[in-house]
């Protein structure tokens, strides 16, 4: 089997968050690849700077945030040095990304087939009547049981679950090649998390998704992931196919965080049940 | 649905207004009469013989126990009559009636200057956080609130009227010899409009144009603060980020952000309607505008009871009225409120 073509690739990437005051690093020498039609797991602790690598690949930097070095390339495309109208091109129907609050994340004003109308508009030509029937057939794909309905809610209507779920239908409905989810279940119930990532691992396989996946949660990978990369104080301290570095960390930061979670009993567990 | 639940708000509200307006009322009654002062002594002057003093007090009737007085002006107010102004001689809902569009007109051109010149500057200094245009927003901002209203109408006037003479003389709402339009409400721009008078519009406009710009540039001052810090808030809102994620194209995310950062201005447009319908008595009085505080004012002083209390009535009702249009703005502007 040939390896499969890369659809996001970052190469040495640092960032860097300028005040008047000081100039913080927060990103050096990142490099992350994402196959085509994979999963990747980010992981890594609060402030380690990954959803600072997926802002930047989406051109989402904070204010102040400043690319010193590096490149983001989608494909053949290089996405450093794009403005923002440029960017406004690939954002919606190259790449897409799932924001950790759905609650927040959405428009309060308006209602859910509104946002998503509004976010089609942006992207296709199509007429109200069709952007209606492509917001509601989205509802349906993110496993929305009454698109109807939640089409007509307002956000502050629905559960956390059924929001993230809109907003994945928003994410998607302009057919991204690439998904970034930064956290995508943190900020819901144990129960509706798995419902969401089985979506998400679902909606990778059907529409040959390629997805980032940033998380702390090493379980999230060992279940759903291909390959990770493990980031550290900005850094990416090991990278690899999942097997392989879940069960063979050679960085002692791995190695801590596969203790910390609750991975180190299920790991030998399945290598038990496997051999 | 929301159309029902609407107009029971609205039926419950305008009912609350019933004890609520009893209630202002009733403490205007009391706090105009503790502040003592019969105006009989002040309509009889100094020399008067204590026969003709009570001959006074029998005709408006300040003879009589409070109690009674108090019934008597309750019994009017239910039907909206407020006994006559003692100094005019006129029943006092007829002087508020003649002069309360003009104030209400003053208030409301104000304010809508106050909003344009508020929300716009308060967005522009957001979305430019921490430059100097923010800064230099912020710093006039923090002066015109310390600007006192008469002081800024007085320069004002001392400027467009007295030095460059653009503006007309502060006499009111028209001078003697400008074409008037027909009285029809009473609000010399609204009137000038309804009869299709360009003459008299004109000249309407050029009159309101002094006293609106110094209110409205004084009220721009909080309206722009609040716009900024909420679209502050806004701009930092996951949706805008998400908005961002979607290759959203700038002019939407900008009508997204002041959509959002709107509501609470409303509430403060509401709050400053209702309190300039009395507040504005200082720049009315330097532009002679005649309106229904400069009466109020001058009955204060007067000890004009029946006048303060209508004009207190009528003040309470319309505060009441306008923050019941602020509350179905907000059911309006804002899904997330609760009906």
């Amino acid at each position: 089997m040939s390896a499969p073509a890369t659809a996001l690739q970052v190469t040495d990437l640092s960032v860097d968050i300028v005040s008047r005051k000081q100039r913080t690093e927060i990103l050096r020498g990142v490099s992350v690849e994402l196959p085509e039609g994979t999963m990747r797991g980010l992981v890594g602790e609060t402030g380690s700077g990954k959803t600072m690598t997926a802002r930047a690949v989406m051109g989402l930097l904070p204010p102040g945030g400043t690319i010193t070095s590096g490149s983001i390339t989608l494909g053949v495309q290089e996405l450093i040095g794009l403005d923002n109208e440029q960017l406004n091109e690939l954002r919606g129907p190259v790449m897409s990304m799932v924001f950790q609050n759905p609650r927040t994340a959405l428009y309060p004003m308006h209602t859910v087939e509104r946002q998503l109308g509004s976010i089609i508009e942006a992207h296709q030509d199509l007429r109200k009547a069709a952007r209606r029937a492509r917001a509601r057939e989205y509802l349906a794909l993110a496993g929305i049981p009454d698109p109807d309905r939640v089409a007509r809610a307002y956000p502050h209507e629905l559960s956390g679950g059924m929001a993230q779920r809109v907003v994945i239908a928003a994410a998607l409905i302009n057919e991204p090649a690439i998904l970034i989810a930064d956290e995508p279940t943190t900020g819901l119930d144990a129960t509706v998390q798995r419902q969401i990532l089985e979506l998400l691992a679902s909606l990778q396989s059907d529409l040959s998704l390629s997805v980032l996946m940033i998380t702390h949660d090493l379980g999230i990978v060992a279940q759903y992931c291909d390959s990770l990369s493990v980031m550290h104080e900005g850094q990416v301290v090991e990278a690899g196919e999942k097997r392989q570095v879940l069960r063979q960390p050679a960085e002692p930061y791995t190695q801590q965080l596969i203790a910390a979670s609750e991975l180190s009993e299920v790991g030998h567990a399945k290598q038990a049940g496997s051999a | 649905m929301r159309a029902r639940r609407i107009a029971v708000l609205l039926l419950r509200r305008l009912l609350f207004m019933i004890p609520i307006l009893f209630g202002v009322i009733t403490v205007t009654f009391f706090v105009t009469r503790l502040a003592g002062g019969d105006p009989a002594y002040l309509i009889a002057g100094a020399f008067a013989t204590p026969e003709v003093i009570a001959e006074i007090q029998a005709q408006i009737g300040t003879d009589k126990s409070i109690g009674q007085q108090y019934v008597n002006f309750l019994s009017g107010a239910v039907r909206l009559d407020f006994g006559e102004a003692i100094f005019t001689g006129n029943p006092v809902q007829d002087d508020l009636g003649a002069r309360l569009p003009a104030t209400i007109e003053l208030v409301a051109f104000s304010l809508a200057l106050g909003l344009i010149l508020g929300v716009s500057s308060g967005v522009f200094a957001a979305r430019r956080r921490g430059r100097k245009s923010d800064k230099t927003v912020n710093a006039t901002s923090f002066s015109l609130l310390s600007l006192p209203d008469f002081w800024f109408g007085l320069i004002l006037l001392y400027v467009f009227f007295f030095k460059l003479s653009w503006a007309p003389p502060p006499v009111g709402q028209l001078s003697a010899n400008d074409p008037s339009p027909t009285d029809i409400t009473g609000a010399a721009v609204l009137d000038s409009i309804i009869t299709a008078n360009p003459a008299a519009l004109k000249a309407a406009v050029g009159h309101a144009a002094l006293p609106v710009v110094t209110l409205g540039v004084l009220l721009a001052a909080p309206i722009s603060r609040l716009t900024r810090s909420s679209m502050l808030e806004v701009l930092q809102a996951d949706y805008m980020q998400f908005g961002q994620a979607c290759g959203f194209p700038k002019s939407r995310l900008r009508r997204y952000g002041v959509r959002a950062a709107l509501p609470p201005v409303v509430t403060l447009a509401g709050i400053i309607f209702s309190i300039l319908i009395g507040g504005a008595v200082l720049v009315e009085v330097i532009f002679s505008w005649g309106g229904a505080a400069q009466y109020a004012a001058t009955a204060i002083i007067q000890s004009d009871y029946p006048a303060i209390q209508a004009f207190v009535f009528v003040a309470g009702a319309i505060s009441v009225f306008v923050f019941l249009i602020v509350d179905l703005l907000y059911v309006l502007i804002d899904p997330r409120v609760k009906l």
